[in-house]
């Protein structure tokens, strides 16, 4: 009984985790320009975070090494440190939208202005990284998360067109105000908020945090293949309900008010405090996710003694780098920069970085010093090749398509 | 992965590339103190034959000494060259583990330094989180 219980706690953190700023912000902007159209990326990117978050964790369970671990391991000096320093950066900036997500959220509860509450927040960040356990951590936010399902009980209370959604998803309907750039670079930053690398860093790294063993294989594997799937139809909720009620008025996402505005309509004030709520356990937890990620990226590539199972003094200089990236983050947004606009270009940047983090996933999860004989199958093998080749493309296109497109303007 | 070399000695057979260099080493507490970026080999003199009697003997692995002479060429200054005795190493696996404790090595002194001056002043930094 115990054992399905924590099963299906980790299934709910999963689905309450696995919704961050960028998801919020890049499935609401999509679906108010290009309706359901492309939803189809989400199942896609969905699909393969799936994919290398169960390898990782796999090869975290069975040898105890995390992500940049093998990175530094299997990609030597040099693309090693290309790797690092591009996630780093993507993952400093990711933090930076977080907790700016925080900020615009708990400024639609209080009307207080974000730029006062960005310290609060980054400062509350840090002391849950600072003192709460690893486990409560990831399971208070997750659990918080999951209240983000309101966006579903308001698509359904707002009644739309399920037709309409449908054909939007299924036949590529024209939009007349879009080109086919603008919709190939919105398919790019809608498979990167999925995909973001963090993810796979933070996954894995939790494992070793939790120690989990060979034992844990099937607990993880629940996890990933339940929860991340889940938490994607909560991102095609976001979507569907931005396709409902922004796109039929032409209203363009550019702040997270317009976000949660179908879920006002739909649900009417009490599912807007609730869905309040749920923006900010998400962001909350992401920012902790990500916070964690950057000290995770540095520490294990260079070698640091890190984790928070360890007294923050036995990880001193894991520590010390979260610190470092939070205040880099609240500087950031002093500058009064436009979170949402972050959001947007760390998403697409996260796609670049994409190939280098899951090739020497792929890699060691079929070595058997790694793992054993939990070696990749021969399908799997096959699938996450094809994975590769369309990250590699996805990689590729992102940044002339962010130029020609003017960022999707 | 190309074939290693068979052997006719038995024993574990290292490819220094594969199994050593860019390897977490770990202390016996299993706590992470570093990368290995260099091999320390002795008994080679530059330009002769290899005596086959008398083999060359594995030194010293060098731990983080810094990536830059290893992306652009060129050699560390001796005052990077942060050694860990061969004979320091208990087993080698998915990563190198040691027999003695990292606070006996100075590649950690930077790590003890952070703690010193920064974390451990920070109330909360000696305790473990709840």
């Amino acid at each position: 009984m115990k054992k399905y219980l924590a099963v299906a706690l980790g299934i709910l953190t999963a689905i309450g985790g696995f919704v961050d700023i960028g998801d919020l912000v890049t499935n609401a902007v999509v679906g108010s320009r290009f309706g359901m159209s492309l939803a189809w990326v989400v199942v896609v990117g969905v699909g393969g975070i799936c994919l290398f978050a169960q390898m990782s964790g796999r090869v975290a369970a069975i040898s105890g090494r995390a992500t940049f671990e093998i990175i530094r391991e299997r990609l030597g000096p040099r693309a090693g440190t290309a790797n690092l320093v591009a996630s780093v950066m993507i993952t400093v900036m990711t933090l930076t939208a977080e907790v700016g997500g925080i900020a615009l959220a708990l400024q639609l509860a209080s009307g207080v202005q974000p730029l006062l509450w960005i310290p609060v927040a980054a400062f509350a960040v840090w002391l849950v990284i600072w003192r709460v356990k690893f486990s409560i951590m990831e399971n208070v936010a997750g659990i918080l998360g999951l209240t983000l399902v309101v966006f579903g009980v308001a698509l359904f209370l707002l009644g739309p067109n399920w037709g309409d959604l449908r054909s939007q998803a299924l036949q590529q309907t024209s939009h007349p105000r879009e080109t086919p750039l603008t919709y190939w670079y919105y398919a790019i930053a809608l498979f990167g908020a999925a995909m973001t690398p963090y993810e796979v860093f933070f996954f894995s790294s939790g494992g070793v945090e939790e120690k989990w063993t060979e034992k844990d294989l099937v607990t993880s594997r629940a996890n990933v293949m339940v929860g991340f799937p889940l938490g994607g139809v909560l991102s095609l909720f976001i979507a569907g309900c931005a396709a409902t009620v922004l796109l039929p008025r032409g209203v363009d996402v550019d702040a997270l008010s317009q976000t949660v505005l179908p879920v006002a309509i739909g649900a009417g004030k009490l599912g807007l405090a609730i869905v309040i709520l749920g923006v900010v356990a998400a962001t909350f937890g992401a920012a902790l996710e990500t916070g964690l990620s950057a000290g995770y990226a540095l520490a294990q590539f260079n070698g640091w003694s890190w984790g928070k199972f360890r007294r923050p003094a036995e990880a001193a200089r894991f520590h010390l780098t979260i610190i470092v990236c939070l205040i880099i983050a609240v500087l950031v947004l002093l500058t009064g920069i436009d979170p949402i606009l972050v959001t947007e270009y760390s998403v697409v940047f996260s796609a670049v970085a994409l190939p280098l983090t899951y090739l020497p996933i792929l890699v060691v999860a079929n070595d058997p010093q790694y793992v054993g004989e939990h070696v990749n199958g021969r399908l799997l093998n096959a699938v996450s090749s094809v994975y590769l080749v369309i990250i590699l493309v996805a990689a590729v296109a992102a940044i002339p398509l962010m130029i020609l497109t003017k960022a999707g303007a | 992965m190309p074939e290693l070399p068979k052997h006719e000695i038995a024993g574990q057979v290292l490819d220094v590339n594969l199994h050593i260099l860019d390897r977490q080493v770990l202390d016996n507490g299993d706590v992470p103190i570093g990368h290995v970026d260099g091999v320390e080999v002795d008994g080679i003199d530059r330009g002769q034959e290899l005596d086959p009697d008398s083999s060359p003997v594995v030194t010293n692995l060098v731990l983080n000494s810094g990536l830059w002479p290893r992306m652009f060429g060129g050699r560390p200054p001796e005052s990077r060259l942060h050694r860990v005795p061969w004979s320091a190493v208990s087993k080698i696996g998915t990563a190198i583990e040691l027999g003695e404790p990292g606070s006996s090595f100075d590649v950690t002194w930077p790590e003890r330094w952070v703690r010193d001056q920064v974390i451990a002043r920070i109330p909360g930094g000696r305790h473990a989180p709840e």
